[in-house]
């Protein structure tokens, strides 16, 4: 396994190793010898660099000179990896000797700079965010806040550069030892998803992070029982605003499934049910204006199976509920093709349940028993 | 000035042509991107290798050569660079085991310092696995260490139950795993955790439906596989949504005669090798990804692939591994 390495060239160059996102094209025999020749001089001079910066680190000489075959490499190949671990080596070496506070925050405050440089043409390299946390976590005063405002910047960028939302998280993380007041730091992180949500329902990787810091504000005993109850209808309200305006978004509706979940919210189990018939309601209103939304079917099989699994149902009801979800499995079958094969699964095991519900007793606890998972 | 090729929808594999493609990467000594990616040369080497294999020519590259290469790229402390010179790094020491298990040749190095690298990478509080001496910590790292040593049969040299414990910090909201406990759920790192737990007897862990469900929402209408909502297909993610899937069970849950066509697309038929898309450039990584997936969809003219392992599965076989 590697990282998936996006290599952003402005020129047109053949590819040897990982590309993503080049379109092919077939150069002339003249095309090809003119790059070549174009590209025999760029060879010898980083050649020579990488050589030179080689010959450097067997010798241990961790010096300005060196410091500066880094920078030249690096502004080229940020994958290079041997070579940032050159340039850390190099900077200890420099903050070790004779170095005082300032002149150290200096020279990482430099170093910051020049990553933030590096990082503008190559968004999504492992290497150029592990050495900005190594070099906050060396010098002697990180600035927190103004990383969490580049962090801000970066996903204004590109919402969904995972990059971006772990180095935010690593923020976070270094901010709230500072800030002892880890609850109000969970409360704007998850006010920033919901930011990130209004501006686009799709954007899965803030619903990904609300998903982490959800748990935390519920546990907050300061809310009481009536400040856990509004935050829940919020997040339902918040879920349905969303796949109402685009059931075939997946971000919303996993959401979903996952508040629906059992061990998210602290509901009874007459409120968990209570739950569930609403918004199996909510979504079969959708489901009307919208008979196609494969979502929309999908969530009522999570929900009815859900319902079936912690109600106390006679032999009737549950029934009822294993009719439907087969009668939507078929539905799935037909508007999901691809995936048909994954409905009938669910369906066969649907079929088989209510087949071997005769067999055994048939009281409430029997028919738990049978159902041992919630697909 | 340049001519584009013509669209076409090749429906066979050209493996004549992708084995031709692969013997000559190491000639492109007059492309600058051919130097630019020196620190990918030990990668490029399994990547290559293993699709030689799976087409039936393993032998195209001289295995002695290979061999001399991965061995020139060990350190004293027993870890692997990605070439000659370059830090050891675990990416690269599982590289190196898995070119020498192919190549049967692990008697060529010191496994015992092999072994010794690799349980070194593991934080033993966490359990968590960092890449290297600077600290970068992956779930990824985890499928890394937990592979190697699994090949080298030498698991015992970590705590497994720790290992374990960190890997589970990763699981999210929809099934999924992320490469450090908070990140969002992402395809490569499935494929990551999903593998690590596979190996240690743990795949009970895993919520196989709700997984298996986000897995194979991946294939999208054209029949490729993205690795995680709202992406753009890669012929690359076949390999990690569809070796995921597999390890689940739930292969079927995709339909595989589109995800097929998409993969022999996105060959190149005239020089061969395979692309990330149809109509983009090709390279030997997702060369490597579109035989893999190929293989696991039971493409005919292919050894079979290990899920798990991304081995030939008679290599895996042939040093007593049953997963």
């Amino acid at each position: 396994m590697t990282n998936i390495i996006k290599i952003i060239f402005s020129r047109k160059i053949t590819a040897i190793t990982v590309m993503h996102g080049r379109k092919r094209v077939k150069p002339t025999a003249e095309v090809e010898k003119l790059r070549k020749e174009k590209e025999a001089s760029k060879i010898k001079e980083y050649n020579g660099i990488v050589a030179a910066c080689f010959e450097k680190k067997s010798k241990c000489e961790f010096d300005k000179e060196a410091f500066i075959l880094t920078t030249k490499i690096l502004s080229q190949n940020p994958d290079f990896y041997t070579i940032w671990n050159l340039r850390r080596s190099i900077l200890l070496n420099e903050i070790s000797e004779d170095c005082s506070e300032e002149e150290k925050q200096q020279k990482f405050s430099s170093e910051l700079l020049f990553l933030q440089e590096v990082f503008r043409h190559n968004p999504k390299s492992y290497w150029i965010f592990n050495h900005r946390r190594w070099c906050l976590d060396t010098m002697p005063n990180p600035d927190w806040k103004s990383e969490l405002d580049l962090v801000g910047k970066m996903l204004d960028m590109d919402a969904r550069n995972f990059h971006g939302w772990d180095y935010r998280r690593y923020v976070i993380t270094r901010l709230s030892c500072i800030d002892s007041n880890a609850l109000n730091l969970c409360k704007t992180e998850f006010d920033f998803t919901t930011t990130k949500i209004n501006q686009n329902f799709s954007n899965y990787s803030a619903w990904h992070q609300r998903s982490k810091l959800l748990p935390n504000l519920l546990e907050d005993e300061q809310l009481g029982d009536q400040g856990k109850k509004n935050l829940i209808d919020q997040e339902f309200e918040l879920v349905k605003s969303a796949f109402y305006t685009d059931p075939d978004d997946q971000s919303a509706w996993l959401y979903h499934w996952w508040l629906i979940g059992r061990d998210i919210l602290p509901l009874t189990k007459q409120e968990r049910i209570n739950l569930l018939k609403r918004e199996i309601a909510t979504v079969k209103e959708l489901q009307e204006i919208e008979p196609e939304s494969k979502w929309c079917l999908q969530t009522l099989l999570v929900l009815l199976r859900e319902l079936k699994y912690i109600s106390e149902l006679n032999t009737k009801e549950a029934m009822n509920i294993d009719e439907e979800v087969i009668t939507i499995c078929d539905q799935l079958m037909n508007i999901d093709k691809m995936r048909a094969k994954r409905f009938e699964d669910l369906r066969s095991k649907v079929i088989f349940e209510k087949t071997t519900n005769n067999l055994v007793q048939t009281s409430p606890n029997a028919q738990q028993e049978i159902i041992k998972d919630k697909g | 000035m340049t001519s584009t090729e013509k669209t076409e929808k090749p429906d066979e594999l050209f493996i004549d042509l992708h084995v031709k493609y692969i013997q000559t990467l190491d000639t492109k000594k007059d492309d600058l991107e051919y130097w630019l990616t020196e620190h990918l040369r030990l990668s490029g080497v399994y990547w290559g290798l293993t699709a030689l294999d799976l087409m039936n020519n393993v032998d195209a590259l001289n295995k002695e050569d290979v061999v001399k290469y991965v061995v020139s790229c060990q350190h004293d402390n027993g870890g692997f660079g990605g070439h000659v010179g370059h830090d050891p790094h675990l990416l690269y020491t599982l590289y190196a085991v898995q070119i020498l298990v192919i190549e049967d040749s692990l008697d060529a190095v010191n496994v015992e310092k092999i072994v010794e690298y690799v349980a070194s990478r593991q934080d033993r509080q966490t359990g968590a696995f960092t890449g290297d001496e600077w600290g970068e910590i992956d779930t990824r790292f985890s499928y890394t260490a937990i592979s190697c040593l699994s090949l080298l049969k030498r698991l015992d040299a970590i705590d497994v139950k720790k290992a374990i414990e960190y890997i589970m910090l990763c699981k999210n909201f929809d099934g999924g795993f992320g490469n450090t406990p908070g990140a969002e759920s992402h395809a490569g790192q499935i494929f990551c955790c999903v593998g690590a737990l596979a190996i240690v007897n743990s795949l009970h862990l895993v919520d196989a439906d709700l997984l298996g469900w986000w897995l194979c929402e991946r294939q999208l209408k054209n029949g490729g596989l993205n690795g995680r909502p709202e992406k753009l297909e890669d012929v690359c993610y076949s390999w990690w949504v569809l070796s995921a899937l597999s390890i689940l069970g739930r292969l079927h849950w995709i339909n595989k005669e589109k995800l097929i066509e998409f993969i022999l697309a996105a060959q190149d038929s005239e020089s061969g090798g395979i692309a990330d898309r149809p109509g983009d450039m090709v390279d030997v990584f997702h060369t490597l990804f579109g035989i893999t997936g190929l293989s696991l969809l039971g493409y005919p003219g292919l050894k079979p692939v290990d899920p798990v392992y991304c081995l030939p599965k008679y290599v895996v076989q042939r040093i007593g591994l049953v997963v």
